[in-house]
């Protein structure tokens, strides 16, 4: 997607040309090579013998379900090969050497959206501009600060983490504190069982994330970003590494190839491990050395956060998404990571429009509605969807951090419950009483859930009311919801 | 210099300004705009529960129990962290907040091991209506004992985390956090290892923070403990007896017994904390050791006898004695009990031979600083060290010294970020918290801060302002300091040029604040600079560098010597000193001896009397013949013990007052029993020239006095012999001395029991009543004009080096866990059994070059005497030097192997080397003990130029 590249850009996609059609790509990263992606790798090379060159490795496309795949792009034109497990890899070759068949074209080239290259570059600067990579960075420096963040604000963008603040107020509340050093730190430690967006985002698209930090960076005026990555996401770190390296040695990160300073410094945290470890406060103090606790609010991070100072936390996707904003009109897309009872289970970027519902979401990965007796949406911090309910038009406050898990119908739902609870005891950090005690108090009420209606409904109210933060504040959420929802299944 | 005060219309504006209004209960609150919804629903006189607040610092927000309802807000709040707003209106009592609270109160004794909760747990939960949790009871982990102080009884924890904040976020120590996680979550120290095992220096502030009592100290019934809720207890607020930070204390009393200490959180200079001693170490007062009858010496017996026999005897003897009598101050006792002797000595004695233990810690400093500044007290205040962007700690194991102050400094750096230099040829605690540790050899300080001079020349880091306005000398010092190269220094200290550039830099050039605002750089010494031969020169060459940067009496800089007794400034400031008279008007200048003299109705001697470690030699020589020694040991701690005892034991006559037997006491001829600190009151001046009041807590043990009441009364019955009037010893009572000593002495003019009851302690120069106190002195100017560069240069590092006989150099110094000589800390069972024994501290590679292992006994034998000490091997140690602690512990004591060569401007020994060597314990001193060392006059160490 060329559009109206500035001289800098121009330059840059001169010095990183793009890569030589045709090619193969084959979806390795931590979802294919789960299913053994990489076999699929050597066994290309060797079939295309002197044109091995053009078998290149990328990462998932988020089809978690089609794994191992691989895709061909030719021209203007890209066809996925599903399964190659089941399949073989001789329509690959086919198609590669150009008879793709009559099928069509399963996303095409110049896509739209935060998942528009997800996987299907090779990780190197030059198809990642080829792609359209940092365009919208590009055209952020063409605009003051100022225009920038109203531009973020008339497209009605907010975060992507949960909680779905403005981003642009987010942002001006710390831009206005010019006197103390002003810190990013990015949410990617997607801790929630059921979520993985962010691990997609840093190994499938890892450029789209460092351009939505250089466009925060420009609209706000950070000296240090913070990239906070799940301890157990070591190749997305690594994935992510590398483009940081990337993007340095071309001057993109130092602003030097727009003949700018952007003066930023970045680092990248491993997370400490758990749940919690998701909460921003708690991202702050294990940034920080110190254990992983939360702080208690206000002081809010905008104001005192990372070392005292004025802080921005973003989910990763929130930043990526901001790499749209130049989109016309900007895509209002979210997120899912769907998981469960369905065929297909996967990243989806879905258009959060008011014309989709959760029926279009589970038709979409390819299951029959009616085999699905209820969804639970943002795991144990989360509630139950049940099957009358699928005909509810999406809203980005519904979904929350976008993890979606489709339940058959023969799924006992009393014990999915149960081990939400039993999660969320084992996750509980400890440092308030509410969730370390009431927590472990909720998993034994509930092994008899009927003799303890009132008890179980009091530890909700408490743990609701008076947990420091909010793993504690939300652990009573699914079971409340179960109560309403199925209330006989106790 | 002096606060403008508001008038009293502006500063009800201002109240007005700084507060809001809130509504709680229906009721309308003022408060601080800064504060808590809990201090708006307390100051309402509401009782609303709170565990986990600590007092006077920030919320940790664990505990849920403080929450309410603001109107407007959908969820309840914890009102602990919850800011106040104008108008907010919050509910304490409504049937939702009720419930939930109860709630949380049912889950909070739920943990205890039979569900009824301890101390504030289950009061809260009984004015909710709970006696007992509905929950099984789900008691934590076992207990630990291993600590002699405190014991840990995880089944009545709650997890409120304030003990951890105590110990990582007040002293700063880090022994202690929240292991595990959830439900397994539980305090204790790294890798769950025993108390015991840990870091903890015992200062016992998580103790004092613990709301339930699973933290207890070992004596206390823990059916009744709670330590932050001891209502009933008899409640004393009084000044620290031990070292010289001046720790506030607020000592509680249960059946007449003191029972615990809390420290005082409205004390500027120990803002809550204390360390072990201020906190378990009080029981000597109570000891059943302590001296309770005057004692007479009859056929070489020391026997009880009547106050009247034993005062009519010493003021016959004393009467007999002028011309040939001296004595020496307690740095342990008042103000007010110094000011009596020093007045008794000079007024009624004729002499101005009155000295203290200072002679032994900070003479030096105070020769070096009266001749380069004017004035020999600190010139800043601890406060500054929390500001400072550098802070520069020499010859000071802070920790283990003044346990306090170190917190302060950790503090400054893991809060505010500062960098601390440490310079010890000791690897010491606080290493784990400083930037840079200079580990030079003892007596190597001169080359290392003249090295650090030029540095700061060379690379032009001088404040050339200051040096033009403020100082003189400075050409002819620079000459000197140029000649002295960081590699030169590297060469004589075997400190590092590279990290005598980086200490030089952080020192000139502090970092910057968490703002990017200035900040100055303090520096701080201790007995590591002073005891030395050439004490006064380590002094100088430090004080040069504080003009040479201009770190001086500004906020967060300045120039500290620590003081090592709880009084030794006060005793200072009363004239306890053979030069000056109270407030340091030098007795030789006549025109204070005429104001002086005619004040105390009475001709003054104008010559300068004996210092202390001169007085030893003048007993040899028989010029010396009645001593007055009060509240010290000199037996103990004089260098070189043996000839100390010859001396002593040549004395016609000597009285001993104090409050237990030791050393000197025991070849006294008449011994008087003094009140400890516990049962008397006056004032102590802390090493920041703090003056704190000091209140009685019990009543006086037996038959003892107050030691001003017994000096008077000897005054008296003295003035009676002579037939001279009593005059200037009527004195009723402490205040009624202080009175006196304040319309004297122009620095404390401004101060009076009353006014200290009313304001706290305050730091002199004070000189009239509206004057709030001084924080820093020098901030314009030097009391004698322009502060003044001293060169000197580096001569011997000791007057005894080591030799092939004695191949190590022996280091002395202090034990956190007692004090000083011990004779206080002996009577302290927690703190001997912690330290029972004199440790030598050894580099591993010298223990097993000599065939020592740990835990081993081992002789240590000097040119002067041998002493058996248990070997200690420590990372602590440089190979080639040793530790032993100066304490007497089972009779064994280092100073029978110092040396009693003397700084010969300060008269103060070299404490801090001295040439030993190691061997097995029972090998035979040489054949008695061989002559004396010879005394050589004229040895050059430290040549002034």
């Amino acid at each position: 997607m060329k559009t109206n590249a500035s001289a800098p850009l121009a330059r840059l996609r001169e010095q990183h040309p793009a890569p030589r059609l045709p090619r193969i790509l084959v979806h390795c990263g931590t979802a294919g090579n789960a299913m053994g992606a990489t076999r699929y790798l050597e066994e290309l090379r060797i079939a295309l013998g002197d044109r091995s060159d053009s078998v290149v490795e990328a990462a998932s496309d988020g089809a978690n379900w089609a794994a191992p795949a691989a895709t061909v792009a030719q021209g203007t034109y890209m066809r996925r090969f599903e399964r190659l497990d089941l399949h073989g890899i001789d329509d690959v070759i086919a198609c590669f050497n150009g008879d793709c068949g009559d099928e069509a074209n399963y996303a095409g080239t110049g896509g739209r959206g935060l998942t528009a290259r997800l996987g299907r570059n090779d990780g190197t600067l030059g198809d990642v501009l080829a792609q359209g990579g940092y365009s919208a960075l590009d055209r952020a420096l063409t605009s003051t600060p100022e225009q920038l963040l109203d531009a973020i604000e008339d497209a009605g963008f907010t975060g992507r983490g949960g909680a779905h603040f403005p981003v642009a107020t987010k942002w001006r509340l710390a831009a206005a504190d010019t006197h103390r050093p002003r810190m990013l730190v990015v949410n990617a430690e997607e801790g929630e069982p059921g979520v993985f967006k962010d691990r997609h985002l840093l190994e499938g698209d890892p450029h789209r994330l460092i351009e939505g930090i250089l466009i925060a960076h420009y609209a706000v005026g950070f000296e240090r970003a913070y990239v906070y990555i799940n301890g157990q996401a070591r190749t997305a770190r690594a994935i992510f590494e590398n483009a940081l390296a990337d993007a340095a040695a071309a001057e993109i990160f130092s602003g030097a190839a727009w003949n700018q300073t952007f003066g930023l410094k970045i680092h990248v945290r491993s997370g400490a491990g758990g749940y919690v470890c998701g909460e921003e406060s708690v991202i702050l103090n294990s940034i920080e050395g110190e254990r992983p606790v939360p702080r208690y609010k206000p002081p809010y991070a905008t104001d005192r956060g990372l070392f005292g100072n004025p802080t921005i936390i973003n989910n990763a996707e929130t930043l990526c998404a901001i790499t749209t904003v130049f989109e016309k009109p900007p895509p209002p897309t979210k997120l899912v990571s769907l998981s469960g009872d369905v065929p297909r289970p996967g990243l989806y970027e879905i258009p959060v429009d008011g014309a989709t519902t959760w029926t279009s979401l589970l038709v979409m990965a390819g299951t029959n509605p009616l085999d699905v007796q209820a969804i639970l949406i943002g795991g144990p911090s989360g509630v139950f969807v049940m099957a009358e309910q699928f005909e509810e038009v999406l809203e980005m406050r519904s979904l929350g951090a976008g993890g979606v898990v489709a339940f058959g119908s023969n799924t006992d739902l009393s014990q999915i419950t149960r081990e939400l609870a039993s999660y969320n005891m084992r996750e509980s950090c400890g440092e308030c009483t509410p969730c370390r005690e009431g927590t472990t108090r909720m998993v034994a009420l509930l092994e008899h859930p009927a003799e303890h209606r009132k008890e179980i409904a009091n530890l909700i109210e408490i743990l609701t009311e008076g947990s420091l933060c909010q793993l504690g504040g939300m652990a009573g959420r699914p079971i409340q919801s179960a109560l309403d929802q199925f209330p006989t299944a106790f | 210099m002096m606060a403008t005060s508001p008038t009293n219309e502006n500063s009800i504006l201002d109240v007005i300004e700084a507060s809001v209004t809130i509504i709680v209960n229906g009721r309308e609150v003022l408060v601080p705009r800064s504060a808590m919804l809990l201090d708006a629903v307390l100051a309402a006189g509401i009782d609303l529960p709170h565990l986990c607040k600590p007092e006077s610092r920030n919320p940790l927000g664990a505990c849920r129990t403080c929450l309410i309802e603001i109107e407007g807000t959908p969820r309840l709040a914890a009102s602990c962290h919850t800011p106040v707003a104008d108008g907010m209106i919050v509910n304490t009592t409504s049937e939702r907040v009720t419930r939930v609270r109860r709630g949380v109160l049912d889950l909070t004794i739920g943990m205890s091991d039979d569900g009824r909760g301890r101390g504030l747990a289950a009061e809260h939960a009984r004015s909710h209506g709970i006696e007992m949790s509905s929950f099984t009871p789900s008691p934590r982990h076992p207990r630990d004992e291993s600590n002699i102080f405190f014991q840990l009884n995880m089944s009545d924890c709650i997890l409120c985390g304030r003990c951890v904040d105590a110990c990582q976020r007040t002293q700063h120590i880090g022994a202690i956090g929240i292991n595990g996680r959830g439900e397994t979550a539980r305090i204790g120290s790294a890798f769950d290892s025993l108390w015991e095992e840990s870091t903890c220096t015992s200062c016992g502030q998580c103790v004092s923070q613990c709301p339930t009592g699973a933290l207890l100290p070992k004596h206390s019934d823990p059916a009744t403990a709670s330590r932050s809720n001891s209502a009933n207890d008899d409640v004393t607020t009084t000044t620290c007896p031990y070292c010289g930070v001046g720790c506030g204390l607020k000592v509680h009393k249960s059946n007449g017994q003191i029972s615990w200490v809390d420290g005082d959180h409205s004390n500027d200079s120990s803002q809550g904390m204390t360390c072990v001693k201020g906190r378990f170490g009080l029981e000597f007062a109570q000891s059943d050791e302590r001296l309770t009858t005057p004692l007479i010496r009859r056929n070489d017996k020391l026997e009880s006898a009547s106050w009247d026999d034993a005062l009519d005897l010493v003021a016959h003897r004393f009467a007999d004695s002028i011309g040939s009598f001296a004595s020496i101050a307690s740095a342990k006792a008042t103000n007010e009990d110094g000011y009596v002797l020093q007045k008794f000595t000079r007024a009624v004695m004729g002499t101005n031979s009155v000295d203290h233990c200072s002679r032994l810690c900070h003479a030096p400093s105070v020769v070096a600083l009266m001749e380069q500044v004017g004035s020999g007290a600190t010139s800043n205040s601890y406060e500054d060290y929390d500001q400072a962007g550098t802070l520069l700690v020499v010859g000071s194991d802070t920790g283990q010294n003044h346990p306090v102050v170190a917190s302060r400094l950790r503090r400054a750096v893991q809060e505010r970020g500062a960098s601390l230099v440490v310079v010890n040829p000791i690897r010491i605690d606080l290493c784990d918290t400083a930037e840079v540790h200079l580990q030079p050899h003892p007596g190597t300080d001169i080359a290392l801060f003249n090295a650090m001079a030029h540095v700061i020349l060379k690379e032009n880091l001088q404040n050339n302002a200051f040096i033009d306005s403020r100082t003189e000398g400075f050409d002819a010092w620079r000459k000197v300091v140029e000649q002295v190269s960081p590699e030169i220094a590297e060469s004589i200290t075997g400190v590092s040029a590279k990290d005598i550039r980086t200490a030089a830099r952080l020192y000139a050039r502090p970092q910057p604040g968490q703002n990017g605002e200035e900040r100055g750089s303090c520096l701080i010494w201790g007995m590591g600079v002073t005891q030395h031969t050439m004490g006064s020169d380590n002094a100088r060459s430090l004080i040069n560098l504080a003009l040479l940067t201009g770190q001086v009496g500004g906020f967060g800089n300045g120039i500290s010597p620590l003081r090592g007794q709880n009084n030794v400034q006060g005793c200072s400031d009363s004239g306890c000193l053979p030069n000056v008279m109270p407030g340091y008007e030098p007795v030789d200048d006549l025109e204070v001896n005429a104001r002086w003299s005619k004040a105390w109705d009475s001709d003054l001697p104008t010559d300068p009397g004996l210092q202390s470690t001169a007085m030893i030699e003048r007993m040899l020589t028989g010029d010396l013949k009645a001593m007055y020694v009060v509240g010290e040991n000199p037996l103990l701690s004089d260098p070189y013990l043996a000839h100390a005892r010859e001396a002593f034991e040549r004395l016609d006559f000597l009285v001993v007052q104090d409050i237990f037997m030791h050393e000197t006491a025991e070849i006294a001829d008449v011994v008087l029993p003094a009140v400890s600190f516990a049962e008397k009151y006056g004032t102590f001046t802390n090493s920041e020239r703090r003056v704190q009041l000091v209140r009685p807590i019990i009543e006086p043990l037996g038959k003892a006095r107050d030691d001003w009441a017994i000096t008077n009364e000897i005054a008296r019955r003295i003035l009676q012999i002579l037939e001279r009037s009593a005059f200037g010893f009527q004195h009723n009572s402490s205040t009624e001395i202080f009175e006196e000593m304040t319309k004297l002495t122009p620095i404390i003019a401004g101060l009076s029991h009353e006014r200290l009851e009313q304001d706290g302690g305050i730091q002199w120069p004070c000189p009239d009543y509206e004057h709030p106190g001084t924080p820093r002195l020098f901030e314009n100017s030097f009391p004698r004009g322009r502060g003044k560069f001293v060169a000197v240069e580096q001569g011997p590092p000791a007057a005894e080096l080591p030799s092939k006989k004695f191949p190590l150099t022996l280091i002395t110094g202090r034990s956190l866990y007692h004090w000083h000589g011990g004779v206080i800390t002996r009577h302290v069972p927690g703190l001997l059994a912690t330290v029972p024994v004199v440790t030598v501290d050894i580099h591993a590679d010298d223990a097993k070059r000599l065939g020592f292992s740990n835990g081993e006994d081992v002789q240590i034998a000097s040119r002067r005497g041998e002493i058996v000490a248990e070997v200690h091997i420590s990372d602590r140690m440089q190979r080639g030097e040793i530790f032993v602690p100066f304490v007497q512990l089972q009779g064994v004591a280092a100073n029978f192997l110092t040396n009693d060569q003397l700084d010969t401007a300060a008269g103060i020994p070299e404490y801090k080397a001295c040439a030993v060597r190691l061997e097995a314990p029972g090998t035979p001193s040489r054949k008695g003990r061989g002559p004396r060392m010879q005394r050589k006059s004229g040895i050059t160490v430290g040549n002034r130029t």
